[in-house]
């Protein structure tokens, strides 16, 4: 019985061990999306201007045009496959460390409407942060999963990829992935390299017929939070391809439903390019995200926008 | 359920805390209900099908038992051995038979036939009636019948053995079956070690390799003859540790209920000999044709022709035994006509020292056939690796292509860890370190660790379930 317990025992502090370890490398790598994660959730960071939302708003909001041309500080926390509630969560874990922006642009993710508020994309990115409490509470509320993800070291390392392990022994050597020299500020290009036949066929998710109940609390809750910091909450709508949209019934109505909402939040909620505009082919890397050179025009129409809101 | 996932997590430990807390009599029946439950949770027809074939055997070895005429012995064991071969024919080998007589017939006829998919094969069945038709043989060869009907049922249905083998027999399983003592420390202690590296070989190994097994076999004809003749050996190592590392986990569960399970293979690798390799390989299955198949086909009596009929059938019907292809057909035949061979050359050429790279480099290559979803994509991977280029310059860059550098390095590292753990095994180093607590404790912890650390988590069937 003591060999027994004495097995326990050193397994389960070696796994605790193991996994500080892989957390503390982790947080030592200071490049890509690891960076934004840090910058995010567990260091102090002065900005500006932060960007929050989805994939689309990592991959569509290039900080340092906006930088250059407005001459603020700029920073994007998009997390890939993010939805609202996780979006409000993930800028109330920014807060935990950093001081309030003077401005929200929130990338209203009209396409996402349909995902399961309770599902986190790649969850195992959050696990190094977890003593974030907001962010912890966030997660926990959306995916219960996460008591176990903190407190399990075992549960936790077997969800953790080699993406992660690989991270952690970056973060130690310094050294960085080949994925991580496009990074800027948060920003992620969508590498996505898609022919034509699957561009025009892909089909959007189920998408439902008005705002979802998690989507419309969430942005209160959001520009609430918002409003008590002192920073200025704008929703942008983030274009997607009508090879898409046109497949979506009720886009157009669920536009105007997010529209109406923001005015009764009073937040202003603008589409800086039209989003019948910009609808070339060449600009998207996938129906639903701009390429790099996509990117590069959608902020210069930000720039402009935002320009006449700081004038 | 399978081993390697969430809901087996949380059935073990409930099923070992009944199983001590309850009173000696009610542990079979716990065992007998867990094991059903095991069984049949994500498919409950599953379970009354194994009920159903269990029953018929039970009730066909009572009527061997009990008839005194040679006649109606011999109707019963048909009505058994119709029952369970028929099941599996219905469910396994319908589709197979179906299409190929719908090819050769449109063939004949130029019209266009419509493949039929099959019936869903439930999990482990091939095992399961193979156990349990082994049971109703030994019975009609003089094996008293077990009377007790839930005695019988876990001997079937025992849910460490029951969706990957080892196929058990009578003598040795049911008998253990009998007594249901408490679980003790030596017990668990003893039975940590297989559990663990059962563990060890499929998710650090087993399927780590998958990562770059499947893809190539979906496409074989977008690489080099090098990368498929690599990828080749990487699969015969997968399948190796993905089977053998279930059998480890079912033997450490087995063990800590008290049961011995069968020693079902003996580091084949280290064989110099397809003869030697099937007395390492597999060896519940083996002697299991062996004894019900090869020997009533005559075995090595009669004659050269008839002692190589006997061989090259037993292989051929194994082959079959694993999938309901002519793939799996061909693999065995490829075994059956080289084991021949090497009878007729026993004598002849002795050559120890190539013995093992010949054993593996003809197991690697036979198993494409295995692994290969149907016949087009076996003549395909054949094809590219006789015919393509062997530019080993090509083989990093399009093993690159599948995965980062840093799960290859990871895959490696899981390689030779278990090549070494073989090794030692094979040479009784290991021994000398299990029976000291401390360095067998120490290994284990090691080994628990390193499951945590490489271990590739997204969980996947192991290969055997599907046969």
């Amino acid at each position: 019985m003591r060999r027994l317990l004495t097995y326990i025992c050193v397994c389960i502090a070696l796994l605790y061990g193991v996994r500080a370890l892989v957390y503390v490398g982790i947080r030592s790598n200071s490049s890509g999306e690891f960076d934004k994660l840090n910058t995010a959730f567990s260091t102090k960071h002065e900005t500006d201007i932060l960007i929050v939302g989805s994939s689309r708003a990592e991959c569509q909001l290039y900080p340092p045009i906006l930088e250059k041309s407005l001459r603020l500080r700029v920073y994007n926390i998009g997390m890939t496959g993010a939805t609202l509630p996780l979006v409000k969560s993930c800028y109330e874990a920014f807060r935990e460390n950093s001081p309030a922006p003077k401005k929200v642009i929130l990338l209203a993710d009209i396409h996402s409407l349909g995902d399961r508020p309770d599902s986190i994309y790649h969850y195992p990115r959050y696990f190094p942060y977890l003593s974030n409490a907001k962010l912890y509470k966030g997660l926990n509320e959306l995916d219960p999963r996460f008591t176990g993800f903190k407190w399990n070291a075992a549960y936790s390392l077997a969800h953790l990829s080699d993406k992660y392990r690989n991270a952690a022994v970056r973060g130690f050597t310094g050294k960085k992935s080949k994925y991580d020299y496009l990074y800027a500020n948060g920003y992620s290009p969508c590498e996505a390299v898609m022919d034509d036949s699957t561009f025009f066929s892909l089909r959007p998710h189920a998408y439902p017929n008005r705002l979802p109940e998690h989507f419309t609390q969430a942005l209160q809750e959001l520009a609430e939070l918002c409003r008590k910091d002192g920073a200025q909450l704008i929703v942008f709508l983030a274009p997607v391809h009508h090879s898409y949209t046109k497949q979506l019934p009720g886009y157009e109505a669920r536009i105007s439903e997010l529209q109406a909402l923001c005015d009764q939040l009073q937040v202003k909620c603008v589409d800086p390019v039209n989003y019948n505009t910009m609808q070339d082919r060449n600009l998207y890397a996938d129906p639903a995200h701009y390429n790099w050179k996509g990117a590069l025009m959608y902020s210069l129409h930000a720039t402009k926008y935002l320009g006449t809101l700081t004038q | 359920m399978r081993f390697n996932s969430m809901e087996f997590v949380y059935f073990l430990p409930a099923v070992l805390v009944l199983y001590q807390i309850l009173p000696a009599a009610w542990r079979r029946i716990l065992l007998l209900l867990a094991s059903y439950f095991f069984y049949s949770c994500h498919t409950p027809w599953y379970g009354l099908l194994l009920l159903a074939t269990t029953l018929i055997d039970w009730y066909c070895a009572l009527r061997i038992d009990q008839s005194r005429e040679a006649n109606s012995k011999r109707v019963w064991l048909l009505v058994s051995i119709a029952t369970n071969i028929g099941v599996l024919c219905a469910f396994k080998y319908a589709a197979l038979l179906y299409n190929t007589f719908g090819i050769l017939s449109s063939g004949v006829s130029g019209t266009t036939w419509n493949v039929w998919e099959g019936l869903i094969i439930p999990t482990g069945l091939s095992f399961y009636t193979f156990q349990s038709l082994g049971y109703t043989i030994d019975v009609y060869r003089g094996m008293r019948a077990e009377r007790d009907i839930i005695q019988f049922g876990l001997f079937v249905s025992f849910f460490p053995q029951l969706v990957a083998g080892p196929i058990e027999r009578y003598k040795t399983l049911g008998t253990q079956l009998q007594h249901w003592p408490r679980i003790t420390t030596e017990n668990i202690v003893a039975g940590m070690q297989p559990f663990l590296w059962g563990f060890f070989k499929k998710l650090v190994v087993a399927d780590r390799l998958a990562e770059f097994v499947n893809p190539v076999f979906a496409t074989p004809a977008n690489f080099s003859a090098g990368t498929l003749f690599v990828v080749a050996f990487m699969f015969m190592i997968q399948v190796y540790c993905d089977f053998s590392g279930y059998t480890d986990i079912a033997t450490g569960v087995a063990k800590w209920l008290g049961k011995d399970l069968v020693v079902n293979w003996r580091r084949p690798f280290f064989s110099k000999s397809l003869h030697e390799f099937w007395q390492r390989n597999h060896i519940s299955m083996t002697s299991w044709f062996r004894d019900y198949l090869y020997i009533p086909l005559g075995g090595n009596r009669g004659g050269r022709l008839k002692h190589f009929r006997a061989i090259f059938l037993t292989f051929l019907i194994s082959g079959l035994w694993h999938g309901a292809g002519w793939n799996f057909a061909i693999w065995g035949a490829l075994h059956g006509f080289v084991f021949i061979i090497e009878i007729v050359l026993r004598d002849k050429i002795k050559l120890p020292f190539l013995g093992s790279i010949y054993l593996l480099t003809f197991h690697a290559l036979s198993l494409i056939a295995f692994r290969s979803s149907d016949f087009s994509g076996l003549t395909e991977y054949y094809s590219q690796l006789f015919t393509g280029s062997w530019n080993w310059s090509e083989l990093y860059s399009e093993l690159r292509t599948l995965n980062d550098l840093f799960p290859l390095l990871l895959t490696l590292l899981g390689v030779l860890l278990f090549v070494v753990y073989e090794y030692c095994e094979e040479r009784q180093l290991l021994q000398r370190i299990i029976t000291h607590p401390t360095a067998a404790l120490t290994l284990q912890i090691f080994i628990s660790v390193l499951i945590f650390v490489l271990g590739n988590f997204n969980t996947t069937e192991f290969i055997y379930f599907h046969f």
